[in-house]
């Protein structure tokens, strides 16, 4: 079964400056993205990222 | 007042439930059966017409493609009014059209994913898929398609003349996981292009298919936003945000959601009419901020999707 193409990962912060999301493209769409793992991105994120495959840039 | 404790109430002719107040309760007229969501395709947040080129894509409300990518239609469309083909009078149906050959070790499907414990129980059950199906054109032959939940069931040939489908079997929902994946179209490997029309999707418990559960627009809208809910131009619109030069880079404008959602959802494709969005932050409950940069003084809205999809 294919899988979500994720690209331009990328960490963001609230209001506070601390890390609250991920920015993301997956499968074309542009998406902020939760810390959750309940969220089906982010648990997707997390696999290809525990896999190797996808890296997550730090936030500005 | 008295109390009357019994086990079993039936009438005396036909052994139905007996009428209380000039109601009589029965299988067919209770509501809540029904374990799909949106399945009489009425919730179309994210439009009627899609070419899911991509997996992991929702169409009409709840509904996904599931497996490889392949030259698919999904199209909602209209019955004519006070039709009869159809029982109960419903008002949409869908399309699915597979317009290719599905390749070996690989397969495509339209199915649901009903959210474990808070919709559908865990445990062995026994469970009754019914849907009204036909042949958009033609003829679509026997075994064109599979639907079920973990053992699938092939189609019976169809034509263009409606016919119900029903399938009862029985299933263990196991623990494991967040969600069952009910079937309503499974295209295996070599089927080839089809094209069939589906309407009143039900999955209930028990081995009896009952008449379709009707749920109000209303009803059905808030089961679908605890998955998805859209604040953009195809069914709703953006929410409105006064925003100010200082700081630039954020606008603080919490909101709460209609229905709490299933998880903390995803943004979909944030846009706004002054400047450039940013990071937002949501919950189950709220929109608890954006960010935005370049935008200025005064109102502008905002237009996006809250995904916490299964």
């Amino acid at each position: 079964m294919e899988e979500m193409n994720i690209v331009n990962a990328k960490y963001f912060k609230d209001i506070l400056d601390n890390i609250d999301g991920i920015k993301a493209t997956i499968d074309g769409q542009e998406l902020s993205i939760p810390l959750d793992p309940n969220n089906r991105h982010y648990a997707e994120i997390l696999r290809q990222v525990e896999s190797g495959e996808l890296t997550i840039a730090e936030a500005d | 007042m008295s109390t009357l404790k019994v086990d079993t109430i039936t009438d005396s002719s036909s052994g139905l439930t007996t009428t209380i107040n000039g109601f009589t309760p029965k299988t067919d007229n209770m509501a809540g059966r029904n374990l799909i969501i949106n399945g009489a395709m009425q919730v179309a947040q994210r439009g009627t017409s899609f070419t899911p080129t991509s997996i992991n894509t929702y169409s009409l409300d709840r509904w996904r493609s599931e497996g490889y990518s392949y030259d698919v239609d999904v199209t909602r469309q209209t019955f004519t009014s006070g039709q009869t083909d159809v029982e109960g009078f419903p008002q949409y149906y869908v399309t699915v059209a597979l317009n290719e050959t599905i390749s070996a070790g690989q397969y495509w499907a339209f199915q649901q994913r009903i959210e474990k414990r808070q919709v559908i129980r865990e445990g062995a059950q026994t469970f009754t898929l019914s849907f009204w199906a036909r042949a958009t054109s033609g003829t679509v032959a026997a075994g064109s398609f599979s639907y079920g939940i973990s053992s699938k069931e092939n189609n019976p040939q169809l034509t263009t003349t409606w016919q119900k489908i029903t399938y009862t079997f029985t299933t263990t929902i196991s623990s494991s996981g967040d969600y069952a994946s009910c079937y309503v179209i499974f295209f295996s490997p070599g089927a080839t292009a089809t094209s069939i029309d589906i309407a009143q999707v039900q999955l209930e418990v028990g081995d009896t298919a009952t008449p379709f559960d009707n749920r109000s627009y209303g009803e059905e809208l808030s089961l679908c936003h605890r998955y998805y809910q859209d604040y953009t131009s195809n069914t709703g619109s953006g929410i409105y945000l006064n925003g100010t030069n200082e700081p630039s880079s954020e606008v603080l404008n919490s909101r709460f959601l209609p229905v709490v959602m299933r998880a903390n959802p995803s943004v979909v494709n944030p846009t706004s009419t002054s400047g450039t969005v940013g990071g937002v932050g949501t919950d189950t409950r709220t929109l608890r901020y954006f960010t935005a940069s370049g935008h200025t003084n005064g109102g502008f809205s905002v237009q996006f999707a809250l995904d916490s999809e299964l």
